[in-house]
């Protein structure tokens, strides 16, 4: 069952530097939500806080709840690393363990897990490799390392390492910027069949992709140099773009900025 | 193409929209005149007129689907390219109802006693005149009110359409003497088209309506199907 987020208040800082400010936001169970905005605008740093991942950078923090069904992850007694598990995360650009084979690539988090039995392992690899729709491309090659695949099939590799240690929620960080369209398209097949079993969140610079593969979209924004970003606008995608109630939303996604 | 030179091709396409329009409202102007007055030459010049029309039409037609392929218009470019599409094929529509005037207008014959029937036809035109250039301010202005006042100003139309075809239907003994039936059928006809022309504007007032409010019909545009939609045909 996958599960959904609530932001309260979310702000996040690096030092004395506010990236992003109060982002009060509900993210839906088995909906894919894209976050869309300039660059610096704090996407990827609101994404990062939504599994404790922002924190990792040294004198980074972040105030405000995120509510993970029921829970607040910033709560005291929640154990990070936990999270992380819950909440994954694929990276802008495929980082797969290139000497690594491709079946260790993806039951590398299984192992920190404590799963032990072989069968069971190579089951949840092979299960994983199919939702990332990779199985087909990489069955008679588990073997081979994680390096040797194509930029998009290394993306999907990492969709799968992700899915091996069954998250309910996984992040994507501007996952398809660095791959051909026919590698984006595979991946943006990849989300509407994942969606079944998880929620997605997505940050994208390109904007046909967050019309394109989410349900929801948010806008974020900053405003003036120096400021931190805020969440302008949220709502359905087709909403989003055919109707924004934002001035400063409609001038974003029609290229009528500065 | 850049995005300024696509903003450039939104402005000209809402320009030759606005250019087909004042061509649309000169043949319904001439071909309702044409029609009171019988004059051929006038009703010959609004059929020659219609190509322009029809010209200006298709080039809209290929403008909103280059810009659409080529811009993947969002927000107000895409609402402005699916608006412009319609109104530019209401136009196109009203444009052809006026050649069907006109070419009634070449053939009606000038008959005695008809003066009650083209006083009607009178009103109606004018009436008719008054709806589409109130339809292409709407469109002009971005004026969602006025668009959706057209269907009250459609009204009176309506009624005096329903009057024309009442008193054909039942001919009081002096109108059975001047109506042949070949007349009747012109009056009828042309009735009908400039009733038509008027309900094309209506419909093109949604549209404009839409593209300010991004509500269709008055409802959020992205909606499910009505359930009992499925029902009428038997399921």
């Amino acid at each position: 069952m996958a599960g959904s987020i609530i932001t309260n208040n979310l702000s996040a800082s690096f030092g004395d530097v506010r990236a992003v400010e109060g982002i009060t936001i509900e993210i839906l169970a088995n909906q894919v939500t894209a976050v869309i905005g300039p660059s610096g605008c704090g996407k990827s740093t609101f994404l990062r806080c939504l599994n404790r991942m922002h924190e990792l950078v040294p004198g980074a923090r972040a105030t405000g709840e995120v509510i993970w069904d029921g829970r607040n992850i910033y709560a005291p007694e929640i154990d990070a690393p936990e999270v992380r598990r819950g909440i994954g995360m694929v990276f802008q650009k495929p980082n797969p363990f290139p000497l690594m084979s491709i079946a260790d690539n993806v039951s590398a988090g299984l192992r920190l897990t404590g799963m032990r039995d072989k069968t069971e392992i190579a089951a949840t690899v092979e299960r994983s490799l199919k939702l990332a729709a990779l199985w087909d491309e990489v069955k008679n090659k588990l073997n081979k390392p994680g390096g040797s695949l194509s930029g998009g099939q290394q993306q999907r590799l990492c969709i799968a390492r992700a899915l091996a240690v069954e998250p309910d929620i996984i992040l994507m960080d501007e996952p398809c910027s660095a791959l051909d369209p026919a590698s984006t398209q595979k991946i943006e097949d990849t989300m509407e069949q994942l969606k079944k079993n998880y929620t997605i969140v997505i940050v994208t610079h390109n904007m046909q992709q967050a019309a394109r593969v989410s349900d929801f979209t948010g806008f974020l924004l900053t405003r003036e140099t120096g400021e931190p970003g805020r969440l302008i606008e949220y709502g359905p995608t087709s909403k989003i773009f055919t109707m924004p109630d934002h001035k400063e939303t409609e001038n974003y996604i029609t290229g009528r900025f500065g | 193409m850049t995005r300024q030179s696509f903003h450039e091709g939104l402005k000209q396409l809402n320009y030759e929209i606005l250019r087909m329009a004042s061509l649309v409202v000169e043949a319904v102007d001439l071909s309702t005149q044409a029609l009171l007055t019988g004059d051929r030459k006038l009703a010959n010049s609004v059929i020659a007129g219609d190509d322009d029309i029809n010209e200006l039409s298709l080039w809209i037609e290929g403008q909103c689907l280059a810009l659409q392929a080529r811009q993947q218009p969002v927000a107000k470019d895409l609402r402005l390219l699916h608006v412009c599409l319609l109104v530019s094929l209401h136009l196109e529509r009203i444009g052809d109802l006026g050649v069907n005037v006109a070419k009634i207008a070449k053939r009606m014959e000038r008959t005695e006693g008809a003066e009650p029937y083209l006083e009607l036809l009178r009103k109606m035109s004018a009436q008719a005149l008054e709806v589409l250039r109130q339809g292409i301010k709407a469109f002009a202005d971005r004026d969602a009110e006025l668009a959706n006042k057209l269907e009250e100003f459609d009204e009176p139309i309506d009624e005096m359409f329903k009057e024309i075809l009442g008193r054909l239907l039942h001919p009081s003994e002096a109108d059975q003497e001047v109506a042949s039936s070949e007349w009747a059928t012109h009056v009828a006809l042309a009735s009908r088209y400039i009733e038509r022309i008027a309900d094309q504007v209506v419909d093109m007032g949604g549209r404009v309506a839409f593209l300010v409010t991004g509500e269709l019909d008055g409802k959020y545009f992205d909606r499910p199907l009505a359930p009992d939609i499925k029902n009428q045909f038997g399921e």
